[in-house]
């Protein structure tokens, strides 16, 4: 498969530039991380490659100009999930977390979007994995922060998309669940998915194969997560305020 | 649709059936069985039928829009169709003794209604440039409202000696139904569920906001505007017979969210059954309860849909699910 | 008698006297068959006989049908029809926002007598009714109305209606001293305030008395006045319903009026006003109302 390109991408919002100059080579089926100050335009850039921000410049998907691609099509190759500090609707319509889950399989239905025997085998084994399973007849507005969050995530694994696009996954997440997101993770690498996560945790990050370092108006750096280079890149972007220390064969980072 | 679903929406269409049979013996003299055949056919059964078919088309009407505006306040009227319906009216009376056969001004005042409704929402659109953002929407669908609102008050004001008839419109009626009336309604309510069915996904999509929605390989854009435009459809027919019956649009989708679990498409066809069986219910008592004099329907729709809308509240607190 | 022609002219006889009976029969039976008026929407309605059930849906054609003599072919009048008092008898069938249909219907009406701008025209014609549209704004109209009704029920009272009419308030108009019709009259007929203009039919029986109006003609029918206008115009003379008669004097600058001051105010109560807004045969009754207040409260 071949990696994402990003060749002299700018952002903009509201007619403000956020981010230019942009060139990036996101290699497949690997786990890349982006990571950066609050306001860096780390969101925007996962959103421009969710089709959702409109860009100039060259976004290159399997070799395919990403604004070329159908949107169902792209639906099915791309799935994002969005930040959870975007509150669901109040409006209380009812939805249960199963339904929630089936809404992953939206973009493999056709008009009438009735579920197949094949999406509900799918949608099973993505809620069991998130262990959201024995809460697919709740309603979705009585769960907590954590148990949405991993219906969120079962829905985006039913997609079943090759690239998957995660904007603070793990929010509000409590340890025991943040230590499952590490295993579904890898469990994704392994099935040769390609994942972009935006993560604010340090730490977590650096777990990810490949470090994207985001700083105001473009890249800081971008290379592997084990390679010193890419550290000192990170101390750097944070202005020297944060250290790296090695626990075990894992990478830790302190505020100084 | 979910399996359980399918249960409570016979259960509706029997309601429905038996309302209707109710309606062919209810009229002015109260419970009566009517040896004159003109009247059951005639007045009766259109009028009933015609009471059904609006509501539904109403409820169906404010379920849509609280699904696309994700708003629980929102009704079938806030895009300005009630206000244009109001002003098309204006202009055909105001215009009717250039039609010297007031009959025909009354055809006239129906196809006002509708033309103005419809018209009203393009204009909406066209003030919220487009149909991509539903804020811009909902906020040019009140700033037309009250524009248009403004220009009927005008009118009445320039035309006191039509202002009862206007009320009467205002106010909304169910006694001047006829098959005609009914056969359109027919026509346009299947029509929009069945184009709803196929944009109901979109509703479904958009439960997860707007932004993901899109990712979902929807042209939500598209869709929104497909349902905006069933939306303007299905109001503009029913105010077009009926005039401007408040509250069922409201009320509807409200009453039937708790069994309509998840599905927007349940959701959707159980709101215009239940807006169907509201009004019906409502010009039946209108009609029985002070025969032969008649209440305005309206009131009883407020009566109704509102104690029960109470009784719902009172039973579970605010944003707890039931 | 020549005996040859006594059997002719016998046989001439019975022929004329045979002509003469089928050529009535023959003529009472088409003034039975038809009768077709037009309308004031210049729709002809053609009736079978001349109407024997009638419905009416408006107070002054109710009056008007009564007034021609033909008060017993009603069958159903509207809920404001109150005059004469026999028509209370009658099945009331609503108004205009909550008329009967049903309630009509089954009375099975030769003719339903309706207001030009009624929304029950088209539905009672869907329904095979035969339907006749009044337009009763002015003076004119209503002697038109008399007219017309007399075709459709079969009377000729209609010129001996309005004579009366006009000889009532011909009689109204000369028990007016000069300095009277010289009073310049303010007439309200709601409290918002609206008054009654000159091209209303209120202002047109103003007219015929010979008083004058402060309200002028460019105003249109009922305007919807600043009472500041009022108080600039200082009429002599003003006309108003027992409702709106108490505050009257609390508006805002009205106690500098001198008709205020003085008193000379009319108030009508709800039967009087009944006889003032409706253009119909008892206009002659209402010239008289006026005329009365006129010499009451203002000086000769």
């Amino acid at each position: 498969m071949s990696p994402i390109e990003l060749r002299n991408v700018s952002l903009s919002r509201n007619y403000n530039v956020v981010l230019q100059n942009i060139d990036i080579t996101i290699p497949a089926g690997e786990w890349t991380s982006i990571v950066g100050p609050n306001g860096a335009g780390k969101s925007t850039l996962v959103q421009a490659l969710a089709g959702l921000v409109p860009y100039e410049g060259s976004i290159q998907i399997g070799g395919v100009e990403l604004r070329l691609i159908a949107i169902k099509a792209r639906a099915q190759q791309i799935a994002w999930l969005e930040q959870a500090t975007a509150t669901l609707d109040s409006l209380d319509f009812g939805l249960r977390v199963y339904d929630i889950a089936m809404l992953g399989r939206l973009p493999h239905q056709n008009w009438l979007s009735i579920p197949s025997e094949e999406d509900c085998g799918i949608v099973e084994h993505a809620m069991r994995q998130t262990n959201v399973w024995d809460l697919r007849e709740r309603f979705f507005n009585q769960l907590s922060g954590g148990e949405r969050q991993r219906v969120l995530l079962a829905r985006l694994f039913a997609t079943q998309a090759a690239i998957l696009l995660m904007d603070e996954p793990i929010a509000n997440l409590d340890p025991p669940h943040q230590a499952d997101w590490l295993q579904w993770q890898s469990a994704l690498s392994t099935q040769g998915k390609t994942s972009i996560t935006v993560l604010h945790e340090v730490q977590l990050a650096l777990q990810a194969d490949n470090l994207i370092l985001l700083g105001f108006g473009g890249i800081h750096y971008q290379g592997k997560s084990n390679d010193p280079l890419t550290h000192q890149a990170l101390i750097d972007l944070f202005d020297g305020r944060i250290e790296l220390a090695k626990l075990g064969d894992r990478w830790v980072s302190l505020a100084r | 649709m979910r399996p359980t679903s399918f249960p409570r929406v016979l259960a509706l269409v029997l309601i429905s059936i038996a309302l209707l049979c109710l309606g062919a013996l209810l009229g002015s003299s109260g419970i009566v069985w009517s040896t004159d055949t003109a009247i059951v056919f005639d007045i009766r059964l259109p009028r009933s039928a015609g009471a059904w078919l609006a509501g539904a088309l109403l409820g169906l009407a404010g379920a849509i829009a609280q699904g696309v505006f994700r708003n629980p306040l929102a009704d079938p009227y806030l895009l300005g169709s009630a206000s244009g319906a109001l002003m098309g009216v204006a202009l055909v009376l105001g215009f009717s003794h250039a039609i010297s056969d007031s009959g025909l001004a009354l055809i006239g005042l129906n196809s006002g209604a509708f033309i103005g409704a419809l018209l009203g929402v393009v204009a909406a659109l066209i003030l919220a440039g487009g149909y991509r953002s539903s804020l811009r929407l909902l906020l040019s669908g009140v700033v037309i409202s009250v524009i248009l609102g403004a220009g009927n008050a005008l009118f009445t004001f320039v035309r006191p000696d039509l202002y009862q008839r206007f009320q009467a419109f205002m106010l909304g009626n169910t006694s001047l139904l006829d098959w005609h009336g009914v056969y359109l309604m027919l026509l346009v309510w299947v029509a929009c569920i069945a184009i709803v069915l196929l944009l109901s996904a979109a509703l479904n999509a958009l439960s997860l906001g707007e932004s993901t929605a899109k990712t979902l390989g929807l042209p939500i854009d598209q869709m929104r505007l497909g349902l905006i435009a069933v939306l303007a459809l299905a109001t503009g027919a029913a105010v077009a017979q009926t005039g401007l019956i408040a509250f069922i649009g409201l009320a509807a989708p409200h009453l039937v969210r708790r069994f309509a679990s998840g599905s927007q498409r349940a959701h959707l066809i159980m709101s215009s059954l239940a807006g169907g069986i509201l009004l019906l219910a409502s010009d039946l008592l209108a009609r029985t309860i002070l025969a032969p004099l008649e209440l305005p329907v309206g009131i009883v729709t407020a009566v109704l849909g509102g104690s029960y809308l109470l009784l719902l509240l009172r039973r579970q607190t605010l944003g707890v699910n039931p | 008698m020549n005996p040859i022609q006594s059997p002719v002219r016998k046989y001439l006889k019975d022929a004329l006297l045979l002509g003469a009976a089928v050529c009535s029969v023959l003529l009472s039976v088409t003034a039975i068959a038809s009768t077709t008026a037009k309308d004031d929407r210049g729709t002809e309605v053609n009736l079978k006989t001349p109407a024997q059930r009638v419905v009416s849906m408006l107070p002054s054609l109710t009056e008007s049908v009564c007034a021609l003599g033909k008060c017993s072919v009603l069958v159903g009048v509207d809920r404001f029809s109150n005059w004469p008092k026999s028509v209370d008898a009658l099945p009331r069938l609503g108004g205009i926002a909550d008329a009967n249909i049903e309630g009509i219907v089954r009375l099975k009406p030769d003719l339903v007598l309706l207001e030009k701008s009624s929304p029950l025209i088209a539905r009672l014609q869907s329904l095979g009714i035969s339907v006749m549209a009044f337009d009763v704004q002015s003076m004119a109209d209503v002697q038109r109305t008399l007219r017309q009704l007399d075709t459709v029920l079969g009377s000729t009272e209609s010129g001996a209606v309005w004579d009366r009419i006009q000889l009532d308030i011909a009689r109204a108009s000369r028990a007016l001293s000069p300095s009277q019709k010289a009073a310049r009259v303010y007439f309200e007929v709601n409290s918002a305030p609206f008054a009654a203009g000159k091209t209303s039919f209120i202002g047109e029986l103003l007219d015929r008395l010979g008083i004058q109006n402060i309200a002028t003609e460019k105003m249109g029918a009922f305007p919807k006045i600043n009472p500041e206008f009022v108080v600039q115009s200082k009429p002599d003379l003003i006309m108003t319903t027992e409702a709106s008669a108490k505050q009257l004097a609390q508006r805002p600058g009205w106690k500098s009026i001198p008709a205020i001051q003085d008193n000379r105010i009319c108030f009508f109560s709800t039967i009087q006003a009944d006889v003032l807004v409706r253009p119909g045969p008892r206009m002659g009754e209402a010239a008289g109302l006026i005329a009365d207040c006129a010499l009451r409260s203002l000086p000769k």
